[in-house]
């Protein structure tokens, strides 16, 4: 945060020419030499300092089962930093030990994550990263915590970092950081433009993450001094109606859903003609590219919460976007997951540069003092990273989107370039 | 109008799709003595099949509702050779065992090809509504009832009104009766299945344009087929379509009477309760009522 753009990074020392050359490397090494041979010929140097060669670095993440898009996203944005790492000469401060990335598969179970996180240390990982579901995320890093060792999730849950564990870091942002910035932006946009919010509606899914987040939320929008009205529903709702309904005469809307059920509430508000001038949902609720593709033009002024945005303006990210897109496609953007994890295969390859040692007691205290700024590479984070004791991110915060002509524009906070549209325009 | 008829509306409206479901649950149950837990995988199979075409050809997914019933009657008569057969005559528990591991084969295999993402169709006329004495009513949903009783329909009829329909009735009654007057009761049972599977993958053409699918669905779908039915008397088509409104209705009336989350509850509970007052299910409640006015 404190550093100024011109700060020498070893992230930022990659071109896109070191990248490709190193690529290049990697690929012709990996088929020629044998493995120290091509670890040595990717590390550039010809006399590199002591150290180990790899440094095992493990994922535990849902591959398969119902959070496994969420787990492939985090697989892919990790291994995509470390691929590039790697390619331009690895860890500098462990003489270019290249990240030896292994990934296990929790299958979206809490039991199998705890087993593969213990597993993933007995065989050398010097730091776990995962899981990409609530659930398995909560279990394995309870296992990691009660090994002694380090564990960076970029699961979003207010719990991971609240329940007293040693070791635990968590570089994106909370869920309970997402509410208060909605609260806060949302409360500016309305009245810079001439509205206000007195009484809000909270729209509730029963799942984990958000019965965590809803009495921050509430308790946000009460100190705000603003009426709240609240509701909630099972994962199996099919009839939307009385939901829709709790929505009557609210001047604002915070929706804690995912994707599905967020357009079936905002398909009955527009059969009930139920239309508050501004509704937000919080975390992926809005900003899934299929509740845009289930609302079409009626999704037109809803606001929604990233992660990450490609339109921030990180100096490194347009390549990033370029490389991301020759690897997985366009028909693939990079998601608010696949962006996170960047950031916890960034905090990690960092503090393991600054530690100069695979020791847990060094890479634990390393990461501690971690203080990264979007200028650095792959800190996808918006506010950077940068932990509290409890190793919750203090720095890093979300970015407020809104639809604009069917695009998700950020509009908060500064420096988000878009124009906020206040009110949303009513269904018809 | 009051919020609770909006919302019992709706759940109507969902009840209806759920009795395409339920039919073709209490169907395999009543002609094969057979409680298929894959059931509701076949919905989703049905869901994925319309998406696919819909994606890649841009085949309304109405008009695969038409196409995915043979594709139905095939999935029946493989499975009745290389496994329903086999276990007919064997313990419930194998049974359970069977169809239980048709539905994570069914289910991983969907994972494996579609991956653990959501998919959804969008049709311009499935955010449409109109407005009807004060209701407003949503196109899609009122087109999915539609056809879904209708289809139930057709399956009523075929199973009233034509010979080898009274060869499944009698099958249904009883099996061994069947046998010994030497009607085709092999024939019967593989064409009650597929019609169970085929109504099953229709009901999912339906639902794919109002709700998205993910290959983990299935279940679900089995569970509220599996309870509507036994409320509906487990083998009674006119029961299956009875339950299914009535659970629609009540779950969409008391979503709007108190929260959500315990309407659930007590709506499932209802249900349990019905059981509990009549074993039977609804139609013996229905008679008990009828005997008790008669007296």
């Amino acid at each position: 945060m404190e550093e100024s753009a011109k700060t020498k990074h070893w992230l930022n020392e990659l071109t896109r020419r070191d990248m490709l050359a190193g690529m290049g490397k990697v690929a012709i090494g990996g088929m020629l030499l044998s493995v120290p041979e091509f670890l040595e010929a990717c590390g550039g140097s010809s006399s590199p300092p002591a150290g180990p060669s790899t440094v095992k670095v493990a994922s535990v993440v849902s591959l398969t089962g119902p959070f496994a898009v969420y787990g492939q996203g985090a697989r892919d944005g990790a291994k995509i930093a470390f691929d590039q790492i790697n390619a331009s000469g690895g860890i500098k401060g462990l003489g270019g030990a290249k990240v030896d990335y292994v990934v296990y598969d929790s299958q979206s179970t809490p039991a199998t994550a705890v087993t593969l996180t213990q597993r993933a240390f007995d065989e050398g990982a010097a730091v776990v990263l995962g899981c990409g579901d609530a659930g398995s995320a909560l279990a394995a890093t309870q296992a990691a915590s009660q090994l002694g060792k380090p564990f960076v999730t970029g699961d979003p849950g207010d719990t991971m970092t609240t329940r007293g564990l040693k070791g635990v870091f968590q570089p994106g942002p909370v869920a309970g950081d997402y509410a208060g910035q909605m609260v806060d932006g949302t409360l500016e946009i309305a009245s810079a433009r001439g509205g206000q919010i007195k009484k809000a509606t909270v729209m509730r899914i029963e799942i984990s993450t958000f019965n965590s987040v809803e009495p921050i939320l509430v308790a946000r929008l009460k100190s705000k001094g603003i009426t709240v009205t609240s509701v909630s529903y099972p994962n199996s709702q099919t009839v939307f109606a009385a939901i829709a309904n709790a929505a009557k005469g609210a001047d604002a809307v915070y929706h804690l859903a995912l994707p599905a059920d967020a357009a079936a509430t905002i398909q009955a508000m527009k059969r009930q003609d139920i239309n508050p001038p501004l509704m937000c949902g919080l975390i992926a609720a809005y900003t899934d590219p299929k509740f845009y593709a289930q609302l079409g033009g009626d999704a037109q002024g809803l606001m929604g919460e990233l992660q990450f945005s490609t339109a921030l303006p990180y100096p490194w990210l347009k390549q990033e976007v370029d490389n991301w897109t020759s690897v997985f496609g366009a028909q693939r953007p990079i998601d608010s997951f696949a962006a996170v994890y960047m950031s916890c295969a960034a905090t990690v390859v960092d503090a393991l540069d600054r530690a100069k040692s695979t020791a847990t007691d060094k890479v634990v205290a390393a990461l501690k003092a971690t203080k990264l700024s979007n200028t650095q590479r792959f800190v996808t984070v918006p506010g950077g990273v940068q932990f509290d004791a409890n190793g919750k991110n203090t720095a890093g915060a979300g970015v407020m989107v809104q639809y604009q002509d069917g695009k998700l524009i950020p509009i908060y906070p500064k420096p988000a370039p878009g124009t906020p549209v206040y009110p949303k325009p009513r269904w018809t | 109008v009051p919020i609770a008829i909006q919302g019992g509306v709706e759940g109507l409206l969902f009840g209806a799709t759920l009795a395409a479901i339920a039919v073709g649950f209490t169907l395999t149950f009543g002609v094969l003595d057979l409680a298929n837990f894959a059931h509701g995988d076949f919905v989703t199979i049905g869901m994925y099949f319309a998406w696919w075409l819909f994606v890649h050809f841009n085949v309304n997914p109405l008009l695969a509702a038409l196409l995915v019933v043979p594709l139905g009657f095939a999935f029946g008569i493989v499975l009745f050779f290389t496994g329903i057969e086999r276990v007919q005559r064997s313990s419930r528990i194998l049974q359970m065992v069977l169809t239980l591991g048709i539905l994570l084969i069914i289910e991983n295999f969907l994972l494996l090809v579609f991956s653990g993402n959501y998919q959804v169709v969008y049709l311009p006329f499935a955010t449409e509504h109109f407005r009807l004495l004060g209701l407003g009513l949503g196109v899609a949903a009122v087109v999915n009832a539609l056809l879904a009783l209708a289809a139930v329909a057709l399956v009523w009829l075929f199973l009233q009104r034509t010979a080898f329909g009274r060869v499944i009735r009698a099958c249904a009654q009883s099996d061994l009766g069947t046998r010994l007057v030497q009607l085709p009761v092999r024939k019967a049972q593989i064409v009650a299945l597929s019609l169970s599977l085929s109504l099953a993958m229709f009901a999912g053409c339906l639902l794919i344009q109002v709700q998205p699918v993910a290959p983990f669905a299935g279940l679900d779908f089995t569970l509220i087929a599996f309870l509507v039915a036994v409320v509906g008397g487990l083998g009674d088509i006119s029961g299956a379509v009875i339950g299914s409104l009535f659970y629609g209705a009540i779950s969409g009336v008391l979503s709007a009477l108190m929260n959500p989350s315990v309407a659930a509850i007590v709506a499932l509970g209802t249900l349990i309760l019905v059981l509990a007052i009549a074993p039977g299910g609804l139609p013996s409640l229905l008679r008990f009522a009828r005997t008790s006015v008669a007296r």
